[in-house]
């Protein structure tokens, strides 16, 4: 069994007191969705950002989203790119 | 309350996406909160190989759950999601304020 039920996992768990703020959006879930050094196959989906916190590297691609993608399968590696800036790459597995 | 959105494409399921508190009660005590919690999980369970097959995202804090197949779907996996959105259909025919269904295809 995987997952563990929680039964009150949609249930609020904050205390009764009402409150006018607290109102958010879901978070988006951004960052990385793939590791540095992991295998990762063509198409997979590396970074999920908004605007370009990483820079598409060797192999990769940039979504509509910003979203950086893999076009090849091989191993991850994210790198410095020039001073102040960070890139993904996809290298093929030997 | 908890909205729930499926997305369809064409006959396939593209997402589904379960967030929000129930709000039918206090912690401990939300009932549609428990059937839907339990609905949820059951399936989740139930699918074959939900790492290779789905991108899923679970948070506890917020009452997320998002479901999204990588590709084709097996026809297991479909039974046991066409029976998790029945289900959540049946809670919200009897408690529409505290779960509400979205679809779009």
């Amino acid at each position: 069994m995987k997952f563990i039920l929680d039964i009150q996992f949609f249930a609020s768990k904050k205390g009764v007191g009402s409150t006018k703020n607290g109102r958010d959006s879901a978070g988006r879930r951004l960052g990385a969705k793939a590791g540095d050094g992991e295998v990762v196959s063509a198409g997979s989906i590396l970074y999920r950002q908004r605007g370009t916190k990483v820079y598409p590297g060797k192999n990769v691609m940039k979504g509509g989203d910003d979203t950086l993608f893999a076009t090849v399968s091989g191993v991850v590696r994210f790198e410095r790119l020039g001073k102040d800036r960070k890139q993904v790459s996809v290298y093929p597995a030997e | 309350m908890t909205k729930v959105r499926i997305v369809f494409k064409g006959k396939d399921l593209a997402s589904l996406t379960i967030k929000g508190h129930a709000g039918a009660g206090a912690y401990g005590h939300d009932l549609v909160c428990a059937a839907t919690s339990a609905v949820t999980f059951g399936a989740l369970n139930a699918i074959e190989d939900i790492d290779n097959d789905f991108d899923y995202e679970i948070d506890q804090e917020e009452g997320y759950v998002s479901l999204t197949p990588k590709g084709a779907i097996s026809e297991h996996d479909s039974v046991v999601l066409e029976t998790l959105i029945l289900q959540l259909k049946t809670i919200e025919a009897s408690y529409p304020s505290a779960i509400e269904i979205t679809e779009r295809k």
